[in-house]
């Protein structure tokens, strides 16, 4: 699946900002696209909620993808801080760059402290995903060879 | 042996009869209720959840995002009486997020909360939005459930929508509208409150309408 990042207008009625890959699209111009098989995850691997501000909410789902919540340091025309979700499945490595290059078609940024837990969990799934491969190896190592 | 025998038969049925809510003969009067918070974003559905769940509602929080929110159980009284709030959704108000919840909400509901801005009702678009939305959901409560309309933010624009004129012409815009587009809304149509959600006095008269 592509990579997608969606964000709710900062005026009420409005309609929202959905990138595809980091394209703004409209969604009136893709009825068909379903933001739920990306962004509205109901069956997932593990999730991790900050528990402090900035929230911030990691879906690791089983199809290697990850769904991630974030605030931006932006306010809507309510005064409430504004959110953003993605689903992304690409290079680790290159997420900030690509939330950066969303963002920055729509004047928004992300909230340093909420890219920050963003990395450092997702940093922690890796190790976790890789210490469950090596168990599950070395069982099976062990079968075959014992 | 006998009186010993009906005696602790006695008090293990009061007991039981205690851990089962008295089987009802001294129960509380309290029922369930399922509360379907429905509105554009920035109507104040997140404000009214939080309220009747005694949630503090801190100014600026974050907007509801995709996800929406899960919301735990509460219990709300008035007088002697007792309701349970049940688990319950709090929604996100863009139409990606009404689209997939509306029904689902409407469909579990036991009252219907419809909140909108009143200031939306100035522009022609934003109108059309509300009511758009409104009509939505009146196809989509096919049972006929009752709902309450609640006209919010008319502390925003002081001596403006907090004037009489204001609060009737939105009451005539609403009125007329439903008495033009559904003969039968009235059957329905619980009340049309215009209210400020950060007003003690005007959430507590939201509150009674659950216990109506």
């Amino acid at each position: 699946m592509e990579n997608l990042l969606y964000i709710q207008h900062e005026k009420s009625g409005e309609e929202s900002y959905v990138f595809i890959q980091d394209k703004l699209i409209s969604l009136q111009s893709h009825p068909d696209l379903n933001l739920s098989n990306f962004i509205k995850v109901k069956s997932y691997f593990l999730k991790i909620n900050s528990r402090k501000n900035p929230k911030g909410i990691l879906h690791r789902n089983p199809f290697n993808g990850y769904v991630i919540t974030g605030v931006l340091n932006e306010k809507d025309t309510y005064g409430r801080t504004m959110l953003f979700s993605c689903y992304y499945n690409g290079d680790l490595n290159q997420l900030d760059k690509y939330i950066d290059n969303c963002l920055n078609q729509i004047d928004k940024s992300i909230n340093q402290e909420c890219l920050k837990f963003i990395k450092v969990n997702i940093r922690r799934f890796v190790v976790l995903r890789n210490v469950l491969l090596l168990g599950v190896i070395s069982l099976m190592a062990y079968q075959i060879f014992k | 042996m006998l009186p010993f025998i009906l005696t602790g038969v006695g008090i293990a049925s009061l007991i039981t009869a205690y851990l089962t809510d008295g089987f009802g003969l001294w129960s509380d009067d309290s029922s369930e209720k399922y509360l379907a918070i429905l509105g554009l974003s920035g109507a104040g559905k997140t404000r009214l959840q939080y309220y009747f769940r005694g949630k503090h509602y801190v100014e600026g929080e974050s907007i509801t995002g995709a996800f929406g929110k899960e919301l735990g159980q509460a219990k709300i009284t008035e007088g002697k009486r007792t309701i349970v709030i049940k688990k319950g959704h709090d929604i996100e108000g863009t139409l990606n997020g009404l689209k997939d919840y509306t029904t689902s909400e409407i469909n579990k509901a036991d009252i219907i909360f419809f909140l909108f801005d009143m200031r939306n009702l100035l522009s022609q678009k934003e109108k059309d939005n509300v009511l758009g939305y409104f009509d939505f959901v009146f196809v989509k409560n096919t049972l006929k459930k009752k709902i309450v309309l609640l006209g919010t933010h008319c502390d925003e624009s002081k001596g403006f929508n907090a004037s009489k004129l204001f609060r009737t012409q939105v009451e005539e815009i609403f009125s007329s509208y439903l008495s033009d587009t559904y003969t039968d809304s009235k059957n329905h149509i619980e009340e049309i409150l215009l209210v400020n959600l950060k007003s003690d006095k005007d959430l507590r008269l939201i509150k009674q309408k659950l216990f109506k």
